[in-house]
């Protein structure tokens, strides 16, 4: 008495040298792949893993470092000396305004000394101060 | 008695990186159960010794994609189902791969039993194994061969559960008949 799997593989034990074969032939590409995949791929997995368990932990830490660097690096930018002209001329008024504006400001200044002279005439002069002698000074005390 | 391909220790995980001695292991362990059945369903030596050596070459290729290393004999398996579907189709035997069966039937049993032939019955046997449908034979051999569970054998032939239960059990039921005819 057999069961049906003993039955199966009975019959088809004769064939077993041509699967060796056909194995030999898949494990032959296999070692070929294999070998050819080894020297593209140097880094082990142990070493990749390591170095997983060595940055993993601090991406954080580095992405926040890396931010801050790149404010230093945004700040400590200066401006090109083109950027400076053009700034400059985008500041500056056209010439005529600025004469009419330097004349404007002559005037004033004019106007003002002048008005200064004349302020000057008008107010009284004030007391020149003169020193009272001890003996003035006592007797207006001993009076009060 | 049976081997189940789970509680073996394969060098799966070895054969992931990609070790030579370790896939030659897992070749010798499959190489005759897969040739048998592929062989009971496409009846060609040549045929299938080449789906067996494209079954080999897949799994090489893509052994990423197997999730579980303790399921690598019903992955592999999958693999030369595909393969002999492919075959089929490419013959224009499409046809074969129907049955008339769905749904579980509701005496099914799971659980092992014992089939034992005799030796006057085994030519029989074999006779009665071809004039069953392709895919109740298919999911006969993949119990018979490497007793897989249920739903590997789902996974394997990509149909729904209850499909496989009503198939095995016809089938189971039409070998019976053939053996107590027989007595």
């Amino acid at each position: 008495m057999k069961n049906p799997r003993e039955i199966l593989f009975e019959r088809h034990r004769s064939v077993e040298p041509r699967l060796d074969g056909v194995r030999q032939n898949v494990l032959a590409s296999v070692a070929t792949a294999s070998g050819r995949e080894s020297p593209r791929n140097p880094s082990s997995p142990g070493v990749q893993s390591s170095l997983r368990d060595l940055f993993l932990p601090l991406r954080w830490h580095l992405a926040g470092l890396s931010l801050a660097w790149l404010v230093v690096l945004l700040l400590s930018m200066e401006p090109s000396p083109t950027e400076e002209r053009s700034l400059a001329k985008q500041n500056a008024s056209p010439p005529r305004q600025l004469l009419t504006a330097l004349l404007e400001n002559r005037r004033q200044i004019a106007e003002l000394l002048g008005s200064r002279a004349n302020t000057s005439e008008a107010a009284p002069e004030p007391p020149a101060f003169v020193p009272k002698r001890r003996g003035e000074i006592q007797s207006t005390n001993s009076m009060a | 008695m049976l081997v189940v391909a789970e509680r073996e220790q394969l060098p799966v995980q070895q054969a992931r990186a990609g070790s030579p001695e370790a896939w030659d292991v897992l070749f010798q362990r499959y190489q005759l159960p897969l040739y048998v059945y592929v062989f009971e369903l496409v009846h060609r030596e040549q045929t299938s010794l080449d789906v067996v050596q494209e079954t080999f070459v897949n799994a090489v290729r893509h052994i990423e994609s197997l999730r579980e290393d303790g399921k690598f004999g019903s992955w592999l398996f999958g693999i030369a189902h595909q393969k002999c579907v492919q075959h089929w189709r490419k013959e224009g035997r499409e046809e074969m791969l129907r049955d008339e069966f769905a749904g579980a039937p509701p005496d099914f049993e799971e659980g092992p039993d014992e089939l034992l032939i005799r030796r006057e019955q085994e030519a029989e046997f074999m006779k009665l194994l071809n004039q069953l449908p392709l895919p109740q034979r298919s999911v006969l051999l993949l119990h018979f061969v490497e007793e897989f569970p249920l739903e590997e054998i789902a996974a394997i032939t990509g149909a729904q559960l209850g499909t496989v239960k009503s198939r095995l059990h016809y089938a189971k039921r039409a070998l019976r008949k053939l053996i107590e005819a027989n007595v």
